[in-house]
């Protein structure tokens, strides 16, 4: 644990840079950088991913068509790459709401205890019991039938469900460091919360969210697709990895190629947030082996 | 110093720690002998290295741990033999007493623990392993019927007792005991006392309870920072400690006036590692003494050139 | 002993209240009027305003929440758990209809998954940074990251496309059940296996193994017969909290297979926007898994007395 800002930023821009040590991370990071550059790099390394051919219709990956076309003509490849910013930029935001109302909420409850974080600890019982995915589900369905916009039903779909992560590990740092002998000091030298929370909270909480958060990125990709797929995700024609799976199950015999790939990017992405996420852990989090 | 043989002997060894952000030698230069017969205590504050110079005799240390050097057992350098030689001498001819708080398998009983050197070393079936070890059990006055009872069942007196008969129990040459006084009150210690009196074995025993190394070793060897400072027999360290950290420990004792050791810099410094709490040190500590003889004691300290 | 049973039992009352409490707003958040859709479909024709109005006061839809809550709760504690806006069948026996097929499901792939899972945790913990360890994770970081229906996909296209042995989708033999628990056991090993080894590991650095060890014991009978058996605590009730979830399908499985379960009973309600069904289904899962906890809770406290007197963390 950091005493101080200026003693965490030391030591933790120094671990920063053993990303590039730690394999594991790296080769995540590698992945996640290739897939953001592919979605920001899509209006000029691939051709327009609306323009439908008929003629051109489920042709297999060839020279003109890299992952070949789907059932209306379109080019995959730049479905696929302006898929990625829908995607990447789908999970950040999610990731990022999700992470600002959890940690505000896990920290308020934890720090202040007492009838708030009763309430907040009743909260996260009833999200443990009910799966995740199936509030998702149900929350899409509901909102949908209210809002034509279905980007912005699956952003509030996941936040709703997903911030009480945050708000959990979030509590329950702030509940061991506010236990800490050095805490119970400067409290006792008549330091105030604002005091506490800037110089010793935020410092300590910083790592365990960074990495919960790149793992998190993971698995709201993970959620987008299973929704694209089920057909309750973003609606065509924006192309998204999930729905174009979805579209492309109905050819898996004539045309397998239309599943395939994005199948393999959804995949590729999640494996690049487990990998830089679980690296970042051991890099971060590794406490020393003492005797 | 009598011709006795010598059962066990550390030369030179040097255990460092490797971690992704700085290498931690935590045992340096260490020179030491134990004799036949002979109980030699080694004490020093924890996190001197004590129990980690007991752990790399039987090569137990984590992985990230490397010794260098040479631990001689019975004319074979320990560091060199390989995993199964090594097994042949954990619990058989070298045993461990190990500190008594979490060392016991919370699941299994305590009688089936015990046994367990017995019937893994000597091939016999559980059931005769397991009547041996109540006849020790008897003897070190652990009630039998208790033996197929848990750990946590049991107070920590007890446990040590437990442990005590464990590593007895295969009847090994060597015993190395770690802190077996941790955590018990004044009664319960003296009963350790007069348990360790009675083990009549070549031993090792691992303390910062001064009070508990005078009354059970023939000799005692001080450790400050991973290094040996000093080298004596029992009588003369409580009489006339050399080194000067062997004199501030027994100063700051209860009976002799609670004289706390002067506060150091705490950090890795070069020549003797003492020097900075030191109230003797001169120019000459800057480079690190080598162990002395003096008289029929050994000293780290140019004080005594 | 009944003493805790008792005390477990109280302590699930809010969650429970929670879960019905997040059910049952869920369709208050709908914009349609629940009134008309109601008498649209069980009578099939579009009714006058009047008669929707009436009906609206008669089932309580003009009470205020709270109200409204409570007379839900209470017909939800009879077992009525209203009709399908879509059939007019009762919702329950839907959800009776698809259990079966969940159950089978769930069972062959967690017995498959929790086998093999223990299997491959103890060899990557006993191989700990050797070869054979670094393949095992690299297979359970796979089965994290591989979304089930892009897998199901590949193993129709392979089994059933290419190879023509297997059927793609279907329900009632033998060999229609060997895609999905395939498909399924991936994932669902690779999370376990994971945690088999992350437990066993975290028993390897206990002090008491380092005693283990000081006996000469071989690592194999130190990690079996010391580490597995303190870890198997853990591992055994982690098992169980999982079946608490999973016991209604998998979602993404049962739809790429089209398996008649409760999976894919949810995805169809939701996009008919037959509520009551969905709002039902999110009860019945929560309720499964608190009462599944609760039983693995007592379970314990009967085993294991350590438990019982909070000796030991599981």
């Amino acid at each position: 644990m950091f005493k101080t800002f200026s003693e965490f930023s030391k030591t933790n821009f120094k671990k920063i840079g053993v990303i590039f040590l730690n394999k594991t991370a790296f080769i995540g990071f590698i992945i996640i950088l290739t897939i953001t550059l592919m979605g920001i790099l899509a209006p000029l390394i691939a051709c327009d991913p609306y323009e439908a051919d008929i003629s051109e219709r489920l042709q297999p990956p060839s020279l003109k068509h890299l992952f070949g076309t789907d059932e209306l003509g379109r080019d995959i490849f730049a479905r696929i790459a302006h898929g990625a910013k829908t995607t990447l930029l789908l999970a950040l935001t999610i990731s990022l709401l999700s992470m600002i109302i959890g940690s505000i909420i896990g920290a308020i409850s934890g720090y202040y205890g007492g009838k708030i974080d009763d309430l907040l600890g009743r909260i996260i019982d009833t999200f443990l019991a009910i799966p995740e995915f199936v509030l998702n589900i149900a929350l899409v369905g509901v909102l949908s039938a209210a809002y034509s916009d279905s980007i912005l039903n699956i952003v509030v779909a996941i936040v709703l469900t997903n911030w009480v992560t945050y708000a959990r590990v979030t509590r329950g740092i702030v509940m061991s460091i506010k236990e800490r002998e050095f805490i119970l000091c400067t409290k006792a030298l008549g330091a105030g919360d604002s005091w506490i929370l800037f110089k010793h909270i935020i410092p300590n909480a910083i790592s365990p969210i960074i990495v919960l958060a790149t793992l998190n990125m993971g698995s709201v990709v993970m959620t987008v697709a299973s929704l694209g797929f089920l057909g309750l995700g973003i609606q065509p024609p924006t192309p998204e990895w999930g729905q174009m799976l979805n579209s492309g199950k109905n050819y898996i015999t004539t045309a397998p190629w239309i599943m395939f790939f994005p199948g393999f990017f959804i995949a590729i992405s999640i494996l690049g947030f487990n990998m830089l996420g679980e690296g970042l852990r051991d890099v971060l989090e590794k406490r020393n082996i003492k005797y | 110093m009598s011709l006795k043989k010598e059962i066990l002997s550390i030369e030179d060894l040097r255990v460092v720690f490797k971690n992704p952000f700085k290498n931690v030698a935590a045992v340096k230069d260490v020179d030491l002998k134990i004799y036949e017969g002979e109980k030699l205590a080694l004490i020093g504050e924890s996190g001197s290295g004590k129990s980690i110079l007991a752990l790399s005799v039987l090569r137990l240390l984590p992985k990230n741990a490397e010794s260098s050097g040479k631990i001689i057992f019975k004319g074979k350098n320990l560091l060199e033999l390989n995993e199964s030689e090594m097994r042949e001498i954990r619990g058989k001819q070298i045993a461990l007493i190990p500190q008594n708080q979490a060392s016991l398998n919370p699941v299994l009983t305590v009688g089936f623990q015990a046994s367990e050197p017995i019937f893994h070393h000597f091939k016999v079936n559980k059931k005769v392993a397991f009547d041996k070890i109540l006849k020790l059990f008897k003897f070190f006055k652990i009630p039998e019927n208790r033996a197929k009872e848990y750990p946590h069942q049991f107070s920590g007196g007890m446990r040590q007792r437990v442990l005590v008969s464990m590593g007895l129990s295969t009847n090994p040459d060597l015993i190395l005991a770690d802190e077996p006084t941790k955590g018990l009150d004044f009664t319960k210690k003296n009963k350790i006392i007069e348990i360790f009196n009675k083990i009549n074995k070549t031993s090792l025993i691992i303390t910062h309870d001064l009070h508990f190394a005078q009354k059970i070793s023939d000799r005692i060897a001080v450790m400050y920072r991973g290094e040996i400072v000093e080298i004596s027999s029992s009588k003369d360290f409580f009489c006339s400690p050399l080194h000067p950290y062997s004199r501030g420990l027994l100063n700051s004792l209860p009976s002799r006036g609670l004289k706390p050791i002067k506060e150091g810099r705490r950090k890795y410094i070069k020549g003797c590692i003492f020097r900075d709490r030191c109230d003797f040190s001169y120019k000459r500590c800057r480079i690190k003494p080598p162990l002395l003889n003096v008289n029929s004691s050994f000293v780290r300290c140019w004080l005594y050139d | 002993m009944i003493e805790y049973i008792i005390r477990r039992i109280i302590q699930i009352v809010p969650t429970l209240f929670g879960i019905s409490f997040i059910s049952f707003s869920l369709l208050m958040l709908f914009p349609g009027d629940p009134a008309e859709i109601i008498i649209t479909t069980s009578s099939g024709y579009e009714p006058a305003k009047e008669i929707i109005e009436e009906y609206r006061r008669e089932i309580g839809l003009d009470e205020p929440f709270i109200v409204q809550y409570i007379n839900w709760l209470k017909k939800i504690i009879s077992g009525d758990f209203g009709v399908s806006w879509t059939t007019g069948e009762p919702v329950l026996d839907m959800i009776a209809e698809r259990f079966p097929a969940s159950l089978q499901l769930f069972f062959a792939t967690f017995l498959i998954s929790a086998v093999f899972s223990l299997i491959l945790g103890i060899i990557s913990a006993l191989y700990k940074d050797r070869a054979l360890d670094s393949i095992i994770r690299i297979f359970s970081l796979l089965g994290i990251s591989i979304p089930s229906f892009w897998l199901g996909l590949i193993l129709i296209w392979i089994f059933s496309v290419k190879l023509r042995i297997l059927p793609a989708f279907g329900y009632g033999n033998i060999e229609h059940i060997i895609l999905p628990v395939l498909t399924w056991s991936f994932s669902f090993m690779a999370i376990k296996t994971r945690f088999v080894r992350a437990s066993l590991l975290k028993e390897l650095s206990e002090e008491y193994i380092i005693t283990a060890r000081a006996k000469g014991l071989p690592e194999k009978v130190v990690i079996i017969r010391h580490a597995l058996r303190n870890a198997l605590i853990p591992i055994i009730t982690y098992f169980s909290l999982s079946m608490g979830h999973l016991i209604v399908g998998s979602i993404m499985v049962e739809s790429v297979f089209s398996w008649p379960g409760l999976g894919s009973l949810l995805v169809e309600s939701t996009i008919k926007r037959d509520f009551p069904v969905v709002q039902a289904l999110i009860l019945f899962v929560g309720v499964l898994f608190v009462i599944t906890n609760l039983l693995i809770d007592i379970l314990y406290a009967i085993i294991d007395p350590r438990i019982r007197y909070g000796g030991k963390n599981v």
